[in-house]
């Protein structure tokens, strides 16, 4: 994938890119939506005009009006998803972590019935190639088996990165989105009457006069579904690019759709049966390479939901809402990173779905929930950004709120039948949430019991320790990560790991602070020498986009300040002897521990002690920080919350 | 429920008396607290407050006995000498280096 710099400006290239990075899951839904929403009715007007009309103005209002044109404004240096947003509005409410969780979290739920739901439709569209009808049924087992090596194939992958086969992504989708306009025109000029199903008439009709029409919604949404990539992907990609797409885009989903509509109508039969009219209006010459095509863009549309998924824990990490935990960097591609962790789970997740539900005819009955609220989270979030941010007028924001807000409360009320089908998504939503409010409140907890102390009161006793030869030296640089921002304050336990016990005499004090911005890809720092080359504080400004590399950034520091002579060593700059070439850099990590000595209310008990938990599941602070090259001493120390406080200790009497 | 929050400014008293108190030669301070009691000592350290919850720069302060100043504010065991003090419950503090008074 691509950096958010590079597609800036908009060219042919950059146009394929974004075609192949975004549009996988919305370009794939005429894959579904509308066979879900025949489903076993019979075929009328009012239900097949009636359901096309609402995907019309579904995308009109859900997709380019929320997101084409106001969610994109929301970019965060570049980058957009529901975690840049927040870091854009979080000062203006503090309660707005709660939408933020619950949006990521549906999120990411997503990303584990989207591959199997969208890989599911393509390969059972091959039951309907002559010679091929008995062997590909929807939900046997050797069709369910095809899915499952796909999907494998697709998770094993991703430790390689898509760079090589990212490059085919965008000319795969022009294909795709190509071959949904020809095949929809097809049928539009067999029957071009059907254009009128576009008037919001049809879909008034369906919701409110036909049999349980506004249900149908569930159906509906399904259209849109992939609105929320969109956003997420405008780092990748840049504002302009995704605009000027969506045009192409959505002329060529509309037309397939109102294809599918004129082929249902007039196919002559009462019932559609389980036959998808996607598959069904293609001339039967066609279908082995329509298929194949099929196949590949929805292996697309489920990467850009692996990718995706991956690149939102990053920032959940990063923001400080999930546990830290192995990232990699397959290719050198700046943003293109690979969780091992989360590609496990999605992968055992989109495994069991496809073996819970066996069809995508099943699945349909349960995609849509999670997405519904993640993109009423995403309204929240918004509405606080054109108020504050661009200080729109707040009756006009209030409109649009209130506009949104009842779209996409009848999309949810519409949806909320399928949490029955969809009670075990329940479980990985539970768990995911629950990890990120577990992480984001307890390390508040953490944070408000950090004593920090005056640095200043002990530079001398530090300095007097440096020159103290009857203390054997620890560390030619002694390196403590901090968390105090300001020049003068550091924590106390840092001072206590200093001249506790057997005092830490070095020649250098190195006081890092990682300082996570809000600028995705900012990468500065500043340092203050509080004793000349004695005592030094180094604040570093990472974006929270990167994934912080201190031992790297700690080495290019010192090796400036030594090159503009601000560092002036009588030893070795770096550190090193002439016995060996090894700069003497230890880095001390402290770590935290629930004493036994705390006593919590049940909230606080409950938050903490999950957090640890997490905590040892996760990566080390080490690792974490980028050290595990180093040599770095784990100190460990008690976090003391709420010490007991009424003891009634007894002398026995002899 | 979410409440629209005004983004209006607010001045940071303790930030105010942070940046004064550092600076000061003498460290030793009064203290009126909220329920009339005085306390005097010296302030050797301090819990920050949660930005993003909108809490002030600072939240309590580690006050002890103006000999303990070069102390951690721990006794031989590890456990705290002195008193927390809440930075909303402080009324007013006297600060004896200028003899100046800050009221909250």
């Amino acid at each position: 994938m691509a950096n958010g710099s590079s597609f800036k400006k908009v060219t042919a290239t950059s146009l394929i890119v974004s075609l192949g990075i975004i549009y996988g899951d919305i370009g794939t839904s005429p894959l579904y939506v509308l066979r879900a929403i025949i489903g076993e009715r019979t075929i009328d007007l009012n239900l097949v005009y009636g359901g096309v009309s609402c995907i019309f103005w579904t995308l009109v209002f859900q997709t380019t009006i929320k997101y084409i044109w106001l969610t994109l404004k929301a970019d965060n240096d570049g980058e957009g998803g529901i975690f840049s947003l927040y870091a854009l509005v979080r000062r203006y409410g503090k309660k707005l972590v709660i939408p933020t969780i619950l949006g990521a979290t549906t999120l990411l739920a997503d990303g584990i019935i989207t591959p199997p739901i969208t890989v599911a439709s393509a390969i059972e569209g091959l039951g309907m190639v002559k010679g091929l009808e008995n062997t590909i049924v929807a939900g046997d087992s050797f069709t369910i088996g095809i899915v499952i090596i796909i999907l494998s194939l697709l998770f094993f992958f991703q430790r390689f990165g898509t760079q090589a086969i990212g490059k085919s992504f965008g000319p795969v989708m022009v294909i795709w989105f190509t071959m949904l306009f020809v095949i929809g025109m097809s049928q539009i000029c067999q029957y071009p009457d059907v254009i009128k199903a576009l008037s919001p008439h049809y879909a008034y009709n369906l919701l409110v006069h036909y049999p349980k029409g506004f249900w149908l919604l569930g159906a509906v949404f399904l259209a849109t579904t992939g609105a929320e990539a969109l956003y997420s992907d405008l780092g990748h990609c840049g504002r302009k690019n995704i605009r000027i797409t969506w045009v192409f885009v959505k002329v060529c989903l509309m037309a397939n759709y109102i294809g599918q509509s004129a082929w249902i109508m007039n196919q002559g039969k009462p019932l559609l049966s389980g036959r998808n009219p996607f598959f069904e209006m293609m001339p039967h010459w066609f279908l082995i390479p329509g298929i194949i095509i099929a196949t590949a863009a929805a292996i697309i549309a489920s990467q850009a939901l692996i990718s995706g998924s991956f690149t939102l824990i990053h920032e959940a990490m990063n923001l400080n809402f999930w546990p830290r935990v192995t990232v990699r960097q397959p290719t050198e591609t700046k943003g293109q990173i690979y969780i091992p962790s989360v590609n496990i789970i999605l992968w055992i997740g989109c495994i069991l779905m496809i073996l819970y539900f066996r069809s995508s005819a099943h699945m349909e009955a349960a995609y849509g929930f999670s997405i519904t609220l993640a993109m009423m989270m995403t309204t929240v979030l918004l509405s606080y950004f054109l108020l504050y941010k661009l200080k729109w007028n707040k009756y006009l924001v209030y409109a649009l709120l209130l506009l949104f807000a009842t779209v996409e409360i009848s999309f949810f009320i519409a949806n909320v039948v399928k949490i029955k089908e969809r009670w075990m998504f329940l479980f990985f939503e539970l768990f995911i949430f629950m990890t990120m409010y577990v992480w984001f409140y307890a390390r508040k907890i953490n944070n408000r019991f950090i004593k920090f102390i005056d640095l200043g009161k002990f530079v001398n006793q530090i300095k007097e320790l440096c020159e103290d030869d009857s203390i054997p030296k620890f560390s030619t640089h002694l390196i403590y990560l901090t968390k105090a921002n300001n020049r003068h304050e550091i924590e106390e336990k840092i001072i206590k790991s200093i001249f506790a016990k057997k005092p830490k005499r070095a020649d250098v004090y190195w006081f890092v602070h990682i300082n996570r911005i809000e600028k995705p890809y900012t990468l500065t720092y500043d340092v203050s020498e509080l004793v000349d080359d004695k005592v030094i504080k180094v604040n570093i400004n990472v974006g929270f986009r990167i994934q912080p590399r201190t031992e790297l950034y700690f080495k290019k520091i010192v090796q400036d300040l030594v090159v503009n002579k601000e560092l002036n060593l009588h030893i070795r700059s770096d550190g090193s002897t002439k016995y060996n070439n090894e700069p003497d850099f230890k880095f001390v990590v402290i770590e935290k521990f629930l004493s036994v000595e705390n006593e919590f209310t049940l909230r606080e008990g409950l938050l903490l002690n999950s957090y640890f938990f997490l905590k040892r599941l996760g990566q080390s602070d080490e690792k974490a920080f980028g050290l595990d090259k180093s040599d770095v001493m784990i100190e460990h120390v008690p976090l003391i919350y709420q010490p007991a406080a009424n003891i009634q200790l007894t002398r026995c009497k002899k | 429920m979410i409440s629209w929050h005004s983004n209006k400014i607010k001045s940071d008293l303790s930030l105010d008396l942070y940046n004064k108190y550092f600076n000061l030669k003498n460290k030793k301070v009064e203290i009126i607290l909220k329920d009339k009691s005085v306390l005097t000592g010296v302030f050797i350290g301090f819990f920050k407050g949660d930005e993003d919850a909108h809490e002030p720069y600072i939240i309590k302060w580690h006050l002890v006995d103006e000999n303990d100043i070069m102390s951690m504010g721990i006794d031989i065991f590890g456990y705290m000498t002195g008193k927390i003090v809440k930075q909303t419950d402080i009324v007013e503090i006297r600060f004896y280096d200028d003899n100046s008074v800050m009221k909250f």
